[in-house]
Order: structure tokens, then C-alpha cells, then sequence
């Protein structure tokens, strides 16, 4: 038994001398383990360092306009051509990625702050305050988008908003619109959560409400917020694609992927000239596809059980 | 000398699992008898139920696969049989009776029809006919008006009459040889009882041979008239049950039975095994008892015992009995 | 004398049954069924009773873990039901519960050390540094290297896990324990590896438990005083010689016999009872007991049998005593 324990020791002592990782080590260890998700990532990261210094690399200026060279084939000078105005479409290209990132991300980060807070809220108390926020949300699902945004466009013009402007109001309102899902969601999650005996023993320890909803019901939802954001990712970048076809999201000369792609919108363009719509479509899918990666990777690096 | 209805030899059941090997049941041998009970009795984990599943090839394959030994029923391998052949044993000679009655029955056929199917399956008799057979077995298990019973289904009953249809189903085609996993385990002990004692009438009515695993002690000595103690994949000690409870040798069995607290048996602090059951991946060297053996020796460490005769009929592996086995 | 530390009195449960388009109520669920007794200081109270009987909503009712129906609690002379939120979670470092499911009582996403340690963290009872040598002490306690700390439930065995729970409920410092059936889900060689640990620490720290739990001989080993409950209402309470020597209710009685025991040369007067648990749902009239019992009379079926204490300390409910 003697020797039992001794050994036991060692092994603690060894234990010990080891590196302490917190959770997010561990989890970014994981994640690099994933080859998938990490090629995701890099994708990301590529189109990201792209859209920052491309544009500053590019000798173009992405708003010069050269009316004697429009709608010009890919040549050596102008590597996507131009577009209908002359001006050179990969600084546009590569400026447009600042746009519908930022759009993407930011509308996203609207969407889960307001949708997980207040799913998690309603879900967890239940009764009256569940009741309220459902019913926000219902009316928030039934707002008809569309008249909604028109009239913002509207109201934007009227108020002679700059156009940069209009992008941070462009990722208010996408957020703002797509809250209620998340929110459902999570509050479903959060309702068959707190049956789990683990929550029953939260309450018999006598812990705080905002304990046990960030601490012990939040982590075990990541899940299903970090797969919705991925989606949510992709779906505002397209979103922001056709505002800007209705000319509520931004607006000419500022480029945006879904602008690109729409700038080009009759079956004789869409033919002749492919370099004008192409680019772009590519940009959106690759943003999405690998947001999609990061985001399995993401919440399989964070599930403890899952060994990889 | 009676002959044996099913006879295990050296049975290997592996798993290939990506951490590595598996050896669920290592090297398995033991004989049943007709109308003899044996009671494979065992922690979680000890591959009991394997064994038992891999009498009737219901082993996931993959990730699990028979390695080696013989299963013969009635002098046929078993292994060695086709698909047909094993479908012809199976509910007909060889029946099972799993744990949980709930998730084995299917729950959206009646009762009556589940038993039926497995009864036109193997005798050649008409549907009316097997109906009839049917609800007679139903009531032979104690069920209560077998008629609306028989068309009820699962989710309608209770616990206890669940492995009453369960039994009911297995016994339907006059099995000789049923294998019940686990039976009364998720029972409440007052249905327990009536659940062991109709077995133990359907025994002598049918004169079937009954396999039974189980972890609980009591139960064994109750119901069974050999007994096989398994610890991590092995047979570590072998008898006829009056013998086993009076001689235990194996210090996992003396173990076992010392941990169990007995009614009316008072005791201090309840003796209990050091240590945990080795993880299926590193299992030790030698015997895979000895970290957790208070009398381990040397040898123990090094190489495996083999389960040997120490006493007519009754058999062990262990180190510190290598003179009772080479005496044999 | 020994001071009474938890008074139940007539407490009830009920589970409402829901139908019909409006979801109205159509039913009641009683699961438990006016049942009173106390636990002394010091004291292990076992619960015992067969799935269904209402031991674990009584357990929980009793901690208020579960709103009672009506009834009263009372936790050193408090009527824990009278208490406000805050008062309630105070009295919480006072009472706590082990469960019986080590595999989802346990957070799967919180280390062992925050599982453990939490409670004193946002009670305000450690600074942050303390609690980690606290942890590591408790941890030890309960028969676990105190460097798992860092490790996630699953890399745990169910013993292991049973075991972070008990410490999760100790490192408070209780005074009463609620332990749910904390080795039914337990293979026998753990089992007893846990009793012996459960019964060290309350020699160690003199705290009272209600032990609920379905398996006899566990209780007889570890229990001072055991109550039997059939159907959600106590059918039988005695001292534990008492109640294994000497039990009144055909109940109690059938249910000792029932226990297979490791000894087959053993003598069986076994008293099989007929028929099936009835549903909660929809007991029987009278005594609840009459449709399973090999002894019932008529009266059994018409009147319920008043609960009434036959020998000092043994109280029965049967229309034979």
C-alpha cells in the first residue's frame, strides 16, 4: 500500500510541475489541432490583411473615376479590369472587404449581445418577464423588413447622411432585425437546460441568479450561438448586398461586395463581363465558407469533452 | 454424464476503438448444462455482457469483432454458422432478455404482435394459431387478462409487467437456453422478486438453461446453480454457488462479498476494495487484479495465472493457489 | 435529548396533470402525501421506499429545492417556507443535497475546482486565493488528489464524480445533508468505498443526513432511523434495530423479504406481493397499500389508516396494528 502511495505522489508532483493551461489555451490548442478549421481561419485571415492593405498598396485610388477606359478587360494594368465608371476593380474589390466585414461582423456582434441577453433572461425567469420579451420578439419577427428599411433609406437621405455614416447605420439595423432568432434560441436551450440536476444543484448551493445564468447556463449554449453567428455572418453580408441594390446600404462610389455583385444585374452584362461580378461573388463565398469552418472548429474546441 | 447445451471455449471479443485495442472478454471459457443456471456476476466494465451477446454475434462490428474460440450449442459452432442458420437459432433455441424491458420492445407494436412475430417466424402455424400460443404465454408470465394485454402496448404498462412480456417474448418459442442480461436490475426490489421467482417456475416447467449476468450478489445466490466471477474480461473464479459463497478464494470475489453490506449483518465500516477497475488501455502487467490485491506477490506482477481446477468443480485464477492447481 | 434540527410536518406534494385544449387541470400527481418526522442533530434519518413512493420529492421539498403543496418545514425552529430569497440563500450554506446521478449532476463544462469551489466564491466566504487551498482540502477529504482540480467531470470514474459532488456539498460546512440515493448509480466495490466516507464525515463533522435510498442494506448499515414510504405517504418510522427486528407494516415486512441476500443456503420466507405499484396519479381508496397486501381486510379499502406511534419511537400506519 506504502508503495502505492508513494507513486501516487510522484505522479501528483509531476502533475503539478505541469504547464497550467487556463480553458483558452486549451482551447486554442484544440483549434490548431483541427486542420479544417484552421484552414478556415487562414483563409479568413488572408482575406482580412487583403482588405486592410490593398487598398493603401494599390496605386489605384478605389473612387477614380477614368471615363476612357470603362468596362476594360483584365489586362496588366488594371488586373480586374474596370468597371463602368474606369475605375480599377481589384482596389475596389479590396476595399469593398472592409465594407461587408465590418458589416458582417459588427451586425452579428449586435445580434448575439442583444438576442443571448435577453434569450437568456426570458429563459431563465420564465413567468411575466418571458412573456414580455417573447412578444418583442414576435414583433420584432413581424416587422416587414423590407418597408422598414425603405424608410430608414429614406429618413437617411432626408437627414443627408455621409455615406460612410450609412455603413454604421447599415450594421445597426441588420442587427437589430435579426436578434429575434438568436433570441429564440437561446432561451429553448435555456429552458431545457435548467432542468439539467447540475442547475438543480446551482440552487441548492444557494448561488446568485446572474451566476448561474452567465456562469453555468451561457458556456453550455455556445454551442448553438457561435453556429448561429457563423450563419449570421454570411446571411448579413448577403443582406447587405441587397440594400445596397435597393440603395439603402451604401452607395456609390463606396464599393461593397454585394454591391459589386449586383452593380451587374442584366443577363447581357452578367455575360460580357464577368470580371466586374465574379471577384466579388468569390470574396462572398470564401468569407462565409470559412467563417462556417472557424465557427465548427470554435465550438468543438470549447466542448471539454471533445478530444481531439 | 449429462451433456453440455452450450459449451464457450477461449472466446475473444475485441474492440478496435481509436485509442487502441479493447479486449472485452479475453480468453472466456465456461459450460452450461441443460436446465442449469449460470450466473456471470461482475462490476461495469468486466465484459460480462459482451460475452453474453457475443453467444448470440449481436456484437457491433464494427467497432467490436469475435477473435477467436469456439461457442458451441449443442456441439454446433456458432461462430462458424451462416447468417440463415444463426437467424433460425436465435428466438427460437437462444433467447435474450435484456435490462431495460423499455427500450427493447418495440413501442410501436402491441405487446401481442411482438410475440407473434417472433412465434410464426420459427414454427410453421398460422397467424390465429400463433395469437392463441400468444396470449397463452402471456398469462403463463402472470400478466393479468392477457386478451387486452396482448393488445395493449409497451408505453401502457408498468416496469415489472414490461419484462414479464419481455420474458413472455423470449420463452414464446420454448427456447432451450435464454440469456438474460441484467434482468431485474432496473426493477424495484418487491418486483424483483416476483420477476426471479417466474423464472425460476418457468424453469422447471420448460427445463431451460438459463445465462444470467448480473452484478448483484444477492441475486446470484438466489437464482443460479454455477457461478463465474469476471474482472476486467476474465473468468477469475468458477463454481457451483453453495461452494463460492462458502469458499470464496479469488480475493476479488472475497472482496466483492465483503463490500456488500448484508441486513442484519452489522459492521463497523464496510470493507472496500482499494483502487479503481484499469482503464481498458493500460491494463497492467501480470494479473489485472494485483494493484488492487492486498495479497499480491511478486509473481502477480509478473505473469497472468491461468483459471485452474483448485477443488472438484471448483476453479480460480490465482497465484497464491499454484500448489492446490499443480496438486490437481 | 438530542436537539431537533429539521421538523416536517404534514408536508404535501402535488403535481398538477394538465389536458384539454385550455391545458386545465385534470389531475393531481400525489406524490407526497402528508408525511411528519424529525431529524435530530447528528442523526441520519433514511428514507427508504420503492420508484414512485415520493422519497426524492420529499427530499427535495424539504430543502426547498421543490415548492411544497402545503405543510410546514422547519429548519432550527425557521419555517425555511416563510423565508425571502435572501434569507433562503444563506440558509443554503446550512442544508445542502448530494445527488444520486454523478454523470449529470456535475457541470460538464466546469473544472472540478470551480465546481467545488463556487459556492464559497459567491457567497463571499474566501478571498479568491483561499479557495483554492480550501478546494485542495476538501478534495483531499473526500478521498481525491487534490490536483485534479483543474480536470473536467468527464476524465472522472462515476465513484470519482460521486465524490466531487459530496465535496461540492461539504466544502460549505453544513449542517444537514440531503444525500439522494448517492450509490444506487454506483457499482458495489465503489459503493462501499462512498458509505464508508459518508459515515466518516459525519463522525468528523457531526452533521445530520437524510438518507433516501431504495437499497435496504445499504440503509440498515448507515442510518440511525428509517422511515418507509409507500405511494408518498410514510407508512412505518422506527429506530433501525427496531424496524429490521421487529416491523409492523405487511409492507415493510414484504419489502425485507424481498432483498435477495448473498447467502444461498439461506432460508427464504419470502412474502411475494401481487400486482403492481398503482399509479400516484390515481391511488387506491384507504389504505394505499390494500391492493398489494397479502393481510387486507375491508376496512383496508374504505378507510385510511391513521399514522400513530404503537411503541415509543415506532409509528405505523395499518389497520392490523
Amino acid at each position: 500500500m506504502e508503495s502505492k502511495l508513494q507513486s501516487g505522489n510522484q505522479m501528483e508532483k509531476k502533475y503539478e510541475d505541469e504547464v497550467v493551461m487556463s480553458p483558452a489555451k486549451l482551447a486554442w490548442k484544440k483549434f490548431k489541432k483541427n486542420k479544417i478549421a484552421m484552414t478556415g481561419l487562414i483563409i479568413l485571415v488572408i482575406i482580412l490583411l487583403i482588405s486592410i492593405f490593398g487598398p493603401i498598396l494599390s496605386p489605384y485610388n478605389m473612387a477614380a473615376i477614368d471615363l476612357t477606359n470603362t468596362t476594360g478587360e483584365p489586362s496588366l494594368v488594371h488586373l480586374l479590369g474596370t468597371d463602368a465608371s474606369g475605375r480599377d476593380n481589384l482596389t475596389r474589390v479590396m476595399y469593398a472587404g472592409r465594407i461587408s466585414l465590418a458589416v458582417g461582423f459588427f451586425s452579428v456582434l449586435i445580434q448575439v449581445v442583444v438576442g443571448v441577453g435577453l434569450g437568456v433572461i426570458a429563459g431563465y425567469y420564465g413567468g411575466i418577464i418571458d412573456s414580455i420579451i417573447m412578444r418583442l420578439v414576435d414583433i420584432f419577427s413581424c416587422l416587414p423588413t423590407l418597408p422598414i428599411l425603405m424608410m430608414i433609406g429614406a429618413l437617411m437621405l432626408d437627414l443627408k447622411v455621409r455615406p460612410e455614416n450609412k455603413m454604421y447605420f447599415l450594421m445597426l439595423i441588420i442587427g437589430l432585425l435579426s436578434w429575434p432568432g438568436l433570441c429564440r434560441l437561446v432561451r429553448g436551450e435555456i429552458l431545457s437546460l435548467r432542468e439539467k440536476e447540475y442547475m438543480q444543484a446551482a440552487e441548492a448551493l444557494g448561488l446568485k441568479d446572474s451566476r448561474k445564468m452567465f456562469k453555468h447556463l451561457l458556456p453550455n449554449t455556445a454551442a448553438i450561438i457561435i453556429v448561429s453567428a457563423a450563419l449570421g455572418v454570411g446571411s448579413a453580408i448577403l443582406t447587405e448586398s441587397g440594400l445596397s441594390f435597393l440603395g439603402l446600404g451604401v452607395t456609390v462610389p463606396t464599393p461593397s461586395w454585394g454591391a459589386l455583385v449586383q452593380s451587374v444585374s442584366d443577363m447581357d452584362s452578367l455575360q460580357s463581363y464577368p470580371w466586374l461580378w465574379i471577384p466579388a461573388g468569390i470574396c462572398i463565398l470564401l468569407t462565409v465558407v470559412s467563417v462556417n469552418l472557424i465557427g465548427d472548429g470554435l465550438r468543438d474546441a470549447l466542448d471539454p469533452k471533445h478530444n481531439i | 454424464m449429462a451433456e453440455y447445451l452450450l459449451q464457450v471455449k477461449n472466446l475473444k471479443t475485441y474492440f478496435y476503438t481509436d485509442e487502441g485495442v479493447v479486449k472485452a472478454v479475453d480468453d472466456v471459457s465456461f459450460n452450461i448444462k441443460q436446465g442449469e443456471t449460470l450466473a456471470i456476476v461482475g462490476e461495469s466494465g468486466c465484459g460480462k455482457s459482451i460475452t453474453a451477446m457475443s453467444i448470440m454475434k449481436l456484437i457491433p462490428s464494427p467497432p467490436g469483432k469475435i477473435e477467436g474460440g469456439e461457442i458451441k450449442f449443442k456441439g454446433k459452432d456458432i461462430i462458424k454458422l451462416s447468417d440463415e442458420e444463426l437467424r433460425s437459432l436465435r428466438g427460437n433455441k437462444i433467447s435474450v432478455i435484456f435490462q431495460e424491458p423499455m427500450t427493447s420492445l418495440n413501442p410501436v407494436f402491441s405487446i401481442g404482435d411482438q410475440i407473434e412475430e417472433s412465434i410464426m417466424l420459427h414454427k410453421n402455424i398460422s397467424k390465429v394459431e400463433a395469437k392463441k400460443q400468444a396470449i397463452e404465454m402471456i398469462k403463463t408470465v402472470g400478466i393479468p387478462r392477457p386478451e387486452i394485454i396482448a393488445d395493449s402496448y409497451p408505453h401502457e404498462l408498468s416496469g415489472g409487467m414490461k419484462q414479464r412480456a419481455m420474458i413472455a417474448m423470449a420463452m414464446a418459442c420454448d427456447p432451450e437456453l435464454l440469456l438474460a442480461d441484467e434482468p431485474t436490475t432496473a426493477l424495484d426490489v418487491t418486483i424483483q422478486a416476483q420477476i426471479l421467482e417466474l423464472m425460476k417456475a418457468l424453469q422447471k416447467k420448460f427445463n431451460t438453461a438459463i445465462l444470467l449476468i448480473t452484478h448483484d450478489l444477492g441475486v446470484v445466490a438466489e437464482t443460479a446453480d454455477y457461478v463465474a466471477v469476471m474482472y476486467a474480461g476474465k473468468i477469475v473464479e468458477e463454481a457451483n454457488v453453495f461452494e463460492l459463497f462458502k469458499n470464496p478464494s479469488h480475493p476479488y470475489t472475497i472482496g466483492l462479498l465483503k463490500s456488500k453490506p448484508i441486513i442484519n449483518k452489522q459492521q463497523d465500516v464496510l470493507y472496500s476494495i482499494p483502487g479503481q477497475v484499469p482503464s481498458p488501455h493500460h491494463m497492467p502487467k501480470g494479473c489485472y487484479f494485483n494493484p488492487r490485491c492486498e495479497k499480491a506477490i511478486e509473481k502477480c506482477r509478473q505473469e497472468q495465472p491461468k483459471l485452474s481446477e483448485i477443488n472438484s468443480g471448483h476453479k480460480v485464477a490465482c497465484w497464491l493457489y499454484e500448489k492446490e492447481m499443480e496438486a490437481k | 435529548m438530542q436537539e431537533v434540527l429539521v421538523k416536517v410536518e404534514k408536508l404535501k406534494k402535488y403535481f398538477p396533470i394538465t389536458g384539454g385544449v385550455l391545458q386545465r387541470m385534470v389531475g393531481q400527481v400525489k406524490a407526497v402525501e402528508d408525511i411528519s418526522f424529525d431529524i435530530k442533530k447528528g442523526e441520519t434519518l433514511g428514507l427508504v421506499g420503492e420508484s414512485g413512493c415520493g422519497k426524492s420529492t420529499a427530499g427535495r421539498a424539504i430543502l426547498r429545492l421543490q415548492e411544497k403543496t402545503s405543510g410546514n418545514v422547519f429548519f432550527e425552529g425557521r419555517d425555511i417556507y416563510k423565508l425571502k430569497k435572501k434569507q433562503l440563500r444563506e440558509l443554503r450554506l446550512d442544508m445542502q443535497i448530494i445527488f444520486q446521478d454523478p454523470y449529470s449532476s456535475l457541470n460538464p463544462r466546469m473544472s472540478v475546482g470551480d465546481t467545488v469551489g463556487e459556492s464559497l466564491l459567491d457567497h463571499g466566504i474566501c478571498s479568491k486565493k483561499d479557495i483554492k487551498d480550501r478546494v485542495m482540502e476538501t478534495l483531499e477529504t473526500c478521498g481525491l488528489s487534490p490536483y485534479q482540480y483543474r480536470r473536467y467531470p468527464h476524465e472522472f470514474s462515476g465513484g470519482q464524480r460521486q465524490r466531487i459532488g459530496i465535496a461540492r456539498a461539504l466544502i460549505l460546512n453544513p449542517k444537514f445533508i440531503v444525500a439522494d440515493e448517492p450509490v444506487s448509480a454506483l457499482d458495489v466495490s465503489i459503493q462501499s468505498q462512498i458509505i464508508n466516507l459518508l459515515t466518516k464525515l459525519q463522525e468528523k463533522n457531526g452533521f445530520s443526513y437524510l438518507f433516501i435510498s431504495h437499497d435496504l442494506s445499504v440503509v440498515q448499515h448507515i442510518c440511525h432511523r428509517i422511515g418507509v414510504m409507500y405511494l408518498g405517504s410514510m407508512v412505518e418510522i422506527a429506530d433501525k434495530k427496531e424496524l429490521f427486528e421487529n416491523p409492523l407494516h405487511p409492507y415493510t415486512k414484504a419489502l425485507l423479504s424481498a432483498v435477495p441476500v448473498p447467502d444461498p443456503t439461506a432460508k427464504k420466507n419470502r412474502i411475494i406481493l401481487t400486482g403492481d405499484m398503482p399509479s400516484p396519479a390515481n391511488p387506491p381508496s384507504g389504505c394505499k397499500f390494500h391492493t398489494r397486501c397479502p393481510y387486507a381486510i375491508k376496512r383496508c379499502s374504505e378507510e385510511i389508516p391513521e399514522y400513530r406511534e404503537v411503541v415509543p419511537g415506532h409509528c405505523v400506519a395499518c389497520h392490523l396494528v
